[in-house]
């Protein structure tokens, strides 16, 4: 083995002493180095994971967040029409109701002037009724007085017949 | 007012009626002062009106009150008077806003109206 070893040229001290600080190299290497590094990298990984589950999490949350609000919004515009239509509604049955009242205090209006016009050609009638008896009522006193003996012996005549034939009785 | 007219003159009527001629001139004027005492002198218009009816009454007659516009001819008048009874006693009254004609009110309760007045008042009352 030895001979053989150097047949090689490899000088079996300075392999294990080569390899000793291999194996030191190794150690420290690991000890100091790479399980650090690994307990760095495994640490980082894992943030990295939960960060990355966060932001999994948080878009899911973002997008329940924005179906609600989308459904809230659908839901908002849904009641605002039908408060629109309600309202076109309501205000079709005011018009509706206002133009009947107005129709019927004009028909009231007019039914009144009508009446008011029908009385006071009643009452210029009347008053011109009124007048012409007057008129006449005089023009008959005058006729009369113009020869009131006629009048008189007349009437006086026809006075001694009622009481002749009333005594009769 | 302590009594009425009609009252008065009823008693007075049968104080008249049944007194002898000397007597009623004092019976007259002792009436006039029960009346000025009792404070009934405004009444002895009315009164004597009452006892005058009474009077009339008594002798079986009425009174006769004629209502004309104006004077009238003394024949009409005559023709008139000679309808009623001479116990009647007739009053002429003239009141022009009868027009034409006469009204005659017998005892102020019955009346026959043929005045003019009353004709016009039908004929415009139905016209």
């Amino acid at each position: 083995m030895l001979e053989l070893l150097r047949q090689l040229g490899i000088d079996w001290k300075l392999l294990l002493s080569q390899a000793v600080n291999f194996i030191l190299l190794l150690a420290i290497l690991t000890f100091f180095i790479y399980r650090p590094l690994l307990r760095m990298m495994r640490e980082r990984r894992k943030k990295i994971e939960l960060g990355v589950r966060g932001g999994e999490e948080a878009e899911l949350r973002i997008a329940q967040a924005e179906k609600i609000k989308e459904e809230k919004i659908s839901k908002a515009q849904k009641e605002a029409l039908s408060i629109i239509k309600s309202a076109e509604q309501s205000a079709g049955k005011v018009k509706e109701q206002m133009l009947a009242e107005a129709k019927e205090k004009s028909t009231a209006v007019i039914s009144e002037a009508a009446e008011v016009s029908e009385r006071r050609r009643v009452e210029d009638l009347r008053k011109v009724l009124s007048e012409a008896k007057s008129i006449v009522k005089e023009a008959i006193v005058r006729t009369v007085s113009l020869k009131p003996e006629q009048v008189d012996e007349k009437l006086i005549e026809k006075a001694l017949g009622k009481i002749k034939e009333e005594k009769a009785l | 007012m302590r009594y009425s007219p009609e009252l008065y003159a009823k008693a007075f009527f049968e104080a008249v009626a049944s007194a002898p001629e000397k007597k009623q001139e004092e019976i007259i004027r002792r009436f006039f002062q029960v009346i000025k005492k009792n404070g009934d002198y405004p009444l002895a218009e009315k009164i004597f009106r009452q006892v005058r009816a009474l009077e009339i009454g008594a002798r079986g007659g009425k009174i006769i009150t004629l209502e004309f516009a104006r004077e009238i001819p003394k024949d009409l008048l005559s023709k008139l008077q000679n309808i009623f009874s001479k116990n009647d006693y007739l009053e002429k009254v003239l009141r022009p806003e009868l027009v034409a004609g006469v009204r005659i009110l017998i005892d102020s309760e019955k009346e026959l109206d043929l005045t003019m007045k009353r004709k016009l008042k039908k004929l415009f009352n139905v016209v």
